[in-house]
């Protein structure tokens, strides 16, 4: 599927803490972008030496402000080239595209109460969905955990804007954020975690322990896992073809660069549009839509998350 | 009065030599909600008439969704002013928008977002500018709902009825659907929709008669029509009936907006067509019973095989 | 739903909402929260219950994530109470409920939209505002609360 996209250029950049970049983005041709819902994300596509270097990013602005868009991007040590390309070599008036804003982290219509759990970065969807809930006068509350006050993004705005929802948790001052809240939520209550895998895992295994439905609980890796870790593979195709994926690349990356129309969407392994068939191999599965029993079948994978565990994989694309 | 395509304008629906059910959406080329052709003005008469006369019948809304309804509006009034600039204008000044039908010599200001402005709710107001019946699909907790729509050319549904419920709920009723996993693969496709990128599908029926307001609450009185079919008034009164419908995800709201545009061809018409006469013809033979069931053919399907067989063998003797 | 009550494992605290008779339908189940030594309450509904649906809602609404609450009562007095349960934030996957007594059907007429209440396995009958004759189906609309009637004969 060929996808349509927004031609948008760097209106500026600020820098929110030593580690977190703000850009704000500003149409070309239109006058407005598409407003969003709380929770939306864009994927941006900037030209590098292999190909797009696509990444997935929440709208951290206003869900009503269309002049332009704000995105705020970590740093990350372990960064394969992301963010450091966009803290490093991104500039002023630099032109890329963008997708239409995508909602794969939406807030629960049902929810008579809203609870964000945000670590570090993860605040960053979080943002437009307390607008959105302000709006529609439904209450919330946000656990916002950072290593200090000086680390902690947009620290002045929810201060400013949701005081009286929010607690803050800096761990230099040992005020360390725990998953025992998950006791005091009423009925009605849903929960959304965003921060790194240990956090999120943390926190989703303790709502179910008490007996929190899977459908009140929401959550959202912030970044795809990229680890140094990661490890060149070999795929071939059940149509012939043999592609070998770096371990800079997610597979899906290597399939589009060799010119495969291979399908993909949300690009976070979310929304499960870009699952192949696996033929032959074992999985790293990192999405979050296959169920365990999918997973542990090794029967198929998410080409834009997903990596081989074995050296060569066999996928069939439909 | 009647309401008939002529053969050039007609959307042909059908591929091979048999139909099935099945998810034959396709991307849109031009992202276009809405098409005016030359019933227009007759049809928008009759749209009205019906609305004045029925209005619970044609129009039905849950009250959340205002938001979603103005973001129809809006994306609507777009697209007119687009596509047929010469037909309607629509200037904003601030939050102060002027609508211009041209062809209706109708003029419209109001306060965007502020309904006290319209004197029906904006998806009421928009929908009785274009032919298109207009229903919003609301995204509930991971499900999709019909939760606002104005209907005034049903195929035989009530949408006093439907509102409210989920796609499953509503196609409930469908044989085959649910057994073939059809609800569950278009409900996912459905989900995945994603704005920016709209999709489009046809869908068909027979009518007896060729009434456009063919609701589920006059079927007492239009449904005897399938009785009065002979093989000497089928040409005439047998209609085939052809949905065009677009797909739409609303960026604000991560509603969809799902459109319909009916066409009707006397058989007649369509006859004068000889690989639509022979292709439809071996399309209604081979239909299995559960189809033929569903869409309300069971009365009158053969008498139809019988005259385009007779229509078929006049053109082979000429 | 489930024509037996299931126990759901592993919630932190069960909620048992009955009048006499629903009481010994659920009893195995309460049986069971017992034997796992789980935290539970039983609220028994008698006679007055037009004056409890406040007290019940206060109830419902006091209750933390991870409860888990069953539900028997007469057909005719579920409805009602389940609509309160749930514009308390009880959602589908956290509680059951069961029907005891005479059952009957609303039907919703395709024609006039009026509601006709029928006994419970009525096949066709006549919607009572306009009279139309209509056959019963087994679509259902929560939000109406009824099932389509269609037109039964052309």
């Amino acid at each position: 599927m060929k996808e349509h996209t927004i031609p948008v250029f760097i209106k500026s950049i600020e820098k929110l803490t030593p580690q977190v970049k703000q850009f704000t983005l500003s149409p070309i041709n239109m006058t407005k972008l598409p407003p969003f819902s709380g929770g939306s994300h864009i994927i941006t596509y900037i030209a590098g030496e292999n190909g797009f270097i696509t990444r997935a990013y929440s709208l951290t602005n206003l869900p009503d402000q269309t002049d332009s868009y704000q995105i705020a991007i970590r740093l990350s040590e372990n960064s394969n080239g992301g963010s450091k390309y966009w803290h490093e070599s991104i500039k002023m008036g630099d032109f890329l595209k963008i997708s239409y804003p995508k909602n794969h982290f939406p807030l629960s219509f049902k929810a008579k109460h809203h609870v964000f759990y945000a670590a570090g970065i993860g605040i960053t969807p979080f943002l437009s969905m307390m607008a959105e809930l302000r709006e529609r006068k439904t209450t919330f509350e946000l656990h916002y955990a950072s290593k200090s006050e000086d680390l902690c993004s947009f620290y002045s705005l929810i201060k400013e804007n949701f005081a009286d929802e929010t607690t803050f948790y800096f761990s230099n001052r040992h005020n360390k954020l725990s998953n025992e809240t998950l006791l005091d939520h009423r009925i009605g209550t849903h929960v959304y975690f965003c921060g790194p895998e240990s956090f999120i895992s943390s926190f989703r295994n303790e709502a179910e322990r008490l007996g929190y439905p899977k459908s009140s609980i929401h959550f959202e890796h912030f970044a795809v896992s990229f680890s140094k870790n990661n490890k060149a593979f070999q795929v071939k195709l059940t149509t012939g073809s043999s592609i070998s994926v770096s371990k800079d690349q997610t597979l899906l990356e290597a399939l589009l660069i060799n010119g495969i129309n291979a399908p993909y969407s949300c690009r976070v392994g979310r929304c499960g549009t870009c699952e192949v068939k696996v033929i032959e191999g074992e999985i790293e599965h990192n999405d979050t839509f296959l169920t365990e029993d999918q997973k542990n079948g090794h029967e198929c994978m998410l080409t834009c998350v997903s990596r081989a565990k074995s050296e060569k994989l066999v996928i069939q694309l439909n | 009065m009647t309401y008939i395509d002529n053969l050039e304008q007609f959307p042909y629906p059908f591929k091979g030599n048999m139909y099935r059910y099945s998810n034959n959406s396709i991307p849109l080329d031009v992202p276009k909600s809405v098409d005016i052709t030359s019933n227009y003005e007759e049809e928008i008469k009759l749209k009205r008439q019906l609305l004045r006369d029925h209005p619970k019948r044609c129009f039905q809304s849950l009250s959340h969704t205002l938001k979603a309804q103005w973001e129809i509006l809006a994306l609507v009034m777009n697209h007119l002013v687009n596509y047929y600039p010469d037909k309607f204008s629509l200037t904003k000044t601030n939050t102060l928008w002027t609508f211009r039908n041209l062809i209706l010599n109708e003029t419209q200001q109001f306060i965007y977002g502020d309904e006290s402005t319209l004197l029906q709710q904006p998806l009421d107001f928009i929908g009785r500018h274009v032919q298109e019946d207009l229903i919003l699909m609301s995204e509930r907790d991971g499900n999709l709902y019909l939760d606002a729509g104005q209907l005034c050319f049903p195929a035989n549904w009530s949408l006093a009825f439907d509102l409210g419920m989920s796609f499953r709920e509503i196609h409930y009723p469908i044989p085959g659907f649910k057994e073939e996993k059809l609800d569950d693969r278009i409900l996912n496709f459905l989900l995945r929709l994603e704005a920016g990128n709209p999709w489009g599908r046809n869908n068909w029926s027979l009518m007896a008669g060729n009434r456009l307001d063919t609701s589920l609450e006059t079927f007492d009185d239009w449904g005897k029509g399938r009785k009065q079919v002979t093989a000497e008034n089928a040409g005439d009164l047998v209609h085939l009936r052809v949905e065009v419908q677009t797909l739409f995800r609303l960026s604000r709201s991560n509603g969809i907006l799902f459109t319909i545009h009916t066409h009707l061809l006397p058989l007649r018409k369509l006859a004068e067509k000889r690989a639509w006469l022979e292709q439809f013809y071996h399309i209604l033979q081979e239909l299995p019973p559960y189809i033929v069931d569903y869409k309300g053919l069971s009365l009158f399907k053969d008498v139809v095989i019988d005259y385009l067989k007779v229509q078929l063998e006049k053109e082979d003797a000429s | 739903m489930k024509n037996q009550p299931i126990f759901v494992q592993s919630k932190r605290k069960y909620l048992f909402l009955a009048d006499q008779k629903g009481l010994t339908i659920l009893n195995p189940i309460i049986e069971q929260a017992i034997i796992n030594n789980d935290s539970f309450e039983v609220v028994f509904l008698g006679k007055q219950k037009e004056f409890l649906h406040t007290d019940i809602a206060h109830w419902l609404s006091q209750q933390k994530m991870g409860t888990y609450l069953y539900v028997c009562l007469p057909w005719k007095e579920l409805h009602p109470i389940k609509l309160k349960i749930e514009e308390v934030g009880f959602s589908e996957e956290e509680y059951q409920w069961f029907g005891h007594g005479d059952k009957s059907k609303n039907v919703f007429c395709c024609r006039c939209h009026e509601i006709t209440e029928v006994a419970n396995g009525e096949v066709e009958i006549n919607c009572q505002y306009c009279h139309l004759l209509l056959e019963v189906s087994d679509h259902y609309s929560a939000l109406r609360h009824a099932y389509l009637g269609y037109v039964a004969k052309l």
